[in-house]
């Protein structure tokens, strides 16, 4: 019979990545648990032995039934990025304690696990680093599961879309590159497809030997002079770009302080300092002598992660006006797939505007969501067919049908029967407040265009 | 053995050709047969089917964006979904004009029950008055219908109104806005009933509760509105399937039967069918006709084959179908709470009172749905708000938001006919059907009195009815077509006998709802495929 899996956090910047290069033919069952369903990619139609589980890691009941059918479990999910302290254990430690926990019940089949940890649970100072404090907590329970167990620890992660890479790029974008500290601390990126050749690999050797597998990329750069290179890169010039080094000690003293107080307000964090104090190299093993030779080097990598999504062919007006509809409508940007079913339904409706007044009507729409709203709320009682109303119209109902937005649509914003009453009552106060304002202003206009419209001569 | 030529695969056809061939008959079935989509991920609920279409937008809205309401829009706001459009898809031969009608054709495999919401109820006796037979003849056929289709029915206060007969599955499970309707209907049961007169109970639908062979139980999927991806919603073309698994039948679609020929002794020797596609017309050889291409069809081969054998144009007059009238409600009982999409979509509940009638008895039923995966686009569209406000009530009221189905009966009347145009183009010498239709004088004192009444039980179950909202629907929309060429126990023309068969041509069936002589507030379909059981049962 063939194998069975679950993974964790595979709608996230790995998991994604997984769950599109796995060879499914090769096993029974393959459960994904994501929080939210739309972000795991999957080919269509929708391969037969893929189940999306959609649940949270802390809720059991989720997933904790069909553990009863695999084999090996890949969790890949955590909290990271800039969360509250508290979230970090909450996910990364708890969620693997109760994940093991389910695994080791009676009824489970689970035989393997595969846990991706992180290069910073390897770090030498880990003070107020929550996120490679909470990994090593998950790492202790994972080797004391009695569980066969690999633990990953990749290094840096990059490619397109990764996290880590964006902050890092982020600064180095800026005129003069701030660097904490000398920046002299070693780091080994690794493309986020060579983490998931090497999560294939384990899976695939059958490598669960209760070993701990340090993975770097295949070559060692300092911190400064990788933000160096993606600078040339992202600038495509040759000079060396001026860096300013930043007293880290000092910053991650004050912030030490502050996060005790408003950690929630502060920019960034002491443990996201670190990798600016620890050399975030992998310690050689056969697996990464294995994998190696064919990794990305690292000018690939920077390339690749600097890599963005084509930007969509559609009129700079109608982008610019689907955006702030968007935000009016969903208070979201919107998609590729929502810009271009607007401007196919743009295309296939052909939206003119009637007379001036209505062209206004849309140009003060497309202005900002402020706008959109008086121009919507005049038009809904004053003239009810404009082109903003029919636009409006159509937007509602393609975000209505697309992920993510649909979400938007679909939940209550209050569980109290009284505070909801309250909020329709507030939000019916509010539209009339609208509606006085722009009728105070567009209701003369819409006069002088009927007026203009009525003259011999008038359009 | 007789060999039967059967027009049509809709409700009737499908189940009289059924019995037919189980009894070793040969039957050749013609029908245009315009067929659907396969049905996307047929495993994803509503919700998962969202995330994992690679085009959700096209899938749910349309290529053309045609399930969009538009502000400008007049007509009835829920259309048919992107994928069941093939159902009324009409081929350019097919003419018709209405006044006071607005008519909905099918020419697809299956015919207009691939759109229907599963409504499967049993005429009782006082439904059947004017009927050559009672409740009791047909009992039997309603017991061979609900076990091949699958019917869920129990007993409980509708049961007066729909007779408990045999093979019914057990219910569905309601959902929470439902269940929460029908426990506030037990609370104030005795004083509903005494004082309104109306009474709530389980509909009666053409669903599984449990898997039959290859069709599995309803797994609450919440795709009902966009073809049930697991056959559990019973449809007509199932039955098709079963047919073409006998050696004895033979399918011929894309063909669109235009009249029948007779002789001298008014003996039916060939139809002909024309090609919606390459227009050529064929004559296919007939031995006993049934025609079941559904009321307006058949009634339209019927007055054109005499026409074009006399040159005479008749009159079929009595034209019947159920007006129907929506009343939305919110039920307040469920506010704060989601809406749960994995549920099943359709009416669950029902209400049936009697008002007073021509013949001292009228039955009017209401079909209860809650609102849970339908768009919320076209509602938040007609709010008098603006799209922020009304986004923001749509999506805390969705879970409460509900709305009910109330139909009426409809008699034979003088005046609702149909006919043939009398020119036709000299080009393809095709007909034209024309149908006219007005409601009965006291149809508006009838609906308002009966309005007040619903609406005093809704706010007794702790609903909101908004003001005006209520909405009578046109003429021909419930699509419950019937009555045209009635049967009868006394020969007379235009008329059927009590077992469908033509007084007027020796070797003619009409199975469809043509042949019906009244027609109750309840979905005829059940009743048609029941009926197309007996006479195949009874004649052959």
């Amino acid at each position: 019979m063939k194998p069975s899996l679950l993974i964790t956090g595979s709608g996230g910047f790995v998991g994604q990545r997984l769950t599109a290069a796995l060879d499914l033919a090769k096993y029974g069952k393959i459960y994904c648990l994501t929080r939210k369903r739309e972000n795991v990619r999957l080919p269509e139609p929708k391969p037969g032995n893929i189940e999306i589980i959609e649940g949270d890691l802390l809720t059991a009941v989720a997933y904790e039934s069909v553990l009863e059918q695999v084999d090996t479990v890949i969790h890949l999910a955590a909290a990271t990025g800039k969360v509250n302290p508290g979230e970090y254990f909450k996910v990364n430690a708890f969620g693997t304690m109760l994940l093991l926990d389910r695994c080791k019940q009676e009824k489970s089949a689970v035989k393997n696990f595969l846990f991706v940890s992180s290069i910073a649970v390897s770090f030498k100072n880990k003070s107020r680093y929550f996120y490679a404090q909470s990994k090593e907590q998950a790492e202790n329970y994972v080797k004391t599961s009695g569980l066969n167990y690999t633990i990953l620890r990749p290094t840096m992660i990059m490619g397109k879309g990764s996290p880590v890479f964006a902050g890092l790029a982020q600064l180095a974008g800026l005129p003069v590159i701030p660097v904490f500290g000398k920046g002299k601390n070693l780091i080994q990126p690794i493309h986020v497809k060579d983490v998931v050749k090497a999560i294939i690999h384990i899976e695939a050797d059958s490598r669960y030997h209760g070993e701990v597998l340090e993975l770097g990329g295949p070559e060692t750069v300092s911190i400064k002079d990788f933000m160096r290179k993606i600078a040339r890169e992202k600038k495509k010039s040759k000079k060396s770009p001026a860096v300013f080094h930043l007293p880290i000690g000092l910053i991650a003293f004050f912030l030490s302080i502050l996060e005790r107080v408003v950690y929630g307000l502060l920019p960034m964090t002491v443990g996201q300092l670190a990798s600016f104090r620890n050399d975030g190299t992998a310690k050689g093993n056969s697996l990464a002598k294995k994998l190696s030779p064919f990794m990305t080097g690292l000018d690939e990598i920077i390339e690749k992660s600097l890599e963005q999504d084509k930007p969509i062919d559609i009129p700079k007006p109608l982008l610019r006006e689907c955006r702030v509809f968007c935000r009016y409508l969903v208070k979201q940007t919107p998609n590729n797939y929502v810009l271009e079913k607007y401007h196919q339904c743009q295309q296939k409706l052909n939206f003119q505007p009637v007379d001036f007044f209505d062209a206004f009507l849309l140009k003060l729409a497309a202005a900002r969501p402020f706008f959109t709203r008086m121009t919507d709320a005049y038009s809904r009682f004053f003239r009810s067919n404009s082109i903003v109303r029919k636009k409006l119209a159509y937007l509602m109902a393609i975000l209505e049908t697309s992920p993510p937005y649909f979400r938007f649509y679909d939940s209550v914003d209050s569980k109290g029967k009284l505070g909801l009453l309250v909020k329709i009552g507030i939000k019916g106060i509010g539209m009339a407040m609208h509606l006085l304002v722009s009728f105070i202003f567009l209701f003369p206009l819409q006069l002088v265009a009927k007026i203009v419209k009525g003259k011999p001569g008038g359009q | 053995m007789t060999k039967i030529t059967i027009v049509g695969s809709g409700a009737s056809g499908v189940h009289f050709a059924l019995s037919l061939l189980k009894k070793g008959h040969e039957v050749t079935m013609l029908d245009v047969g315009y067929t659907g989509p396969p049905q996307k991920n047929p495993e994803d609920t509503f919700y998962q089917l969202k995330c994992s279409l690679k085009d959700p937008v096209n899938y749910f809205l349309g290529e053309n964006f045609e399930s969009v309401v538009p502000p400008d829009y007049d007509q009835e706001i829920y259309g048919f979904p992107p994928n069941k459009q093939y159902i009324f898809k009409v081929p350019g031969d097919f003419k018709e004009t209405a006044t006071g009608f607005d008519p909905l054709f099918s020419f697809a495999a299956g015919g207009l029950a691939q759109a229907w919401t599963g409504g499967a109820y049993p005429f009782d006796d006082k439904d059947m008055k004017d009927f050559p037979f009672s409740y009791k003849d047909i009992e039997p056929y309603y017991e061979e219908a609900a076990e091949r289709i699958g019917v869920i029915g129990t007993d409980d206060d509708l049961s007066k109104y729909f007779p408990l007969h045999k093979n019914l599955l057990p219910p569905l499970e309601l959902d929470e806005h439902s269940q929460s309707l029908a426990d506030n209907y037990q609370k104030k049961r005795a004083d509903l009933n005494k004082k309104l007169g109306i009474y709530l109970g389980r509909n009666r639908m053409a669903v599984l509760s449990r898997d039959k062979k290859e069709r599995k139980a309803c797994d609450y999927s919440g795709r009902c509105i966009w073809g049930c991806p697991s056959d559990s919603l019973y449809v007509p073309s199932l039955t098709l399937e079963e047919c073409r698994g006998f050696p004895k039948f033979t399918y011929i679609p894309n063909q669109l039967v235009t009249h029948f020929i007779y002789n001298s002794k008014n003996r039916i020797t060939s139809i002909a069918a024309r090609s919606p596609e390459d227009k050529k017309t064929i004559e296919y050889d007939v031995e006993t006709l049934a025609l079941a291409a559904g009321t307006l069809s058949s009634s339209k081969i019927y007055l054109d084959s005499i026409y074009r054998k006399t040159g005479e144009i008749f009159t079929l007059q009595g034209l019947m179908d159920n007006r129907q009238v929506l009343v939305p409600f919110i039920n307040m009982k469920m506010l704060g709470k989601n809406y749960n999409p994995d549920s099943y979509q359709y009416h669950q509940l029902a209400i049936g009172f009697e008002i007073a009638g021509p013949s001292g008895y009228d039955y009017v039923h209401g079909q209860l749905t809650t609102l849970k995966t339908v768009l919320m686009q076209p509602i938040l569209q007609t709010m008098p708000l603006d799209w922020k406000t009304a986004t923001f009530l749509g999506r805390n009221l969705h879970s409460t938001m509900g709305v009910v189905n109330i139909n009426y009966s409809d008699t034979r009347r003088k005046g609702n006919y149909v006919t043939l145009q009398p020119q036709r183009p000299a080009s393809d010498g095709l007909s034209t059907l024309e149908i006219s239709y007005s409601p009965p004088r006291d149809e508006k004192k009838k609906i308002s009195s009966s309005l007040k009444r619903v609406k005093k039980f809704l706010k007794s179950l702790g609903a909101f009815i908004p003001p005006g909202q209520a909405h009578i629907r046109p003429m021909g929309a419930s699509v419950h077509y019937s009555g045209t060429l009635p049967m009868s126990t006394k020969p007379k023309p235009g008329s059927l006998s009590p077992n469908c068969k033509s007084y007027d041509f020796e070797n003619l069936y009409i199975v469809d709802g043509t042949s019906l002589p009244f027609l109750p507030a309840k979905n005829l379909t059940f009743t048609l495929m029941a009926n197309a059981v007996r006479v195949a049962d009874k004649e052959f």
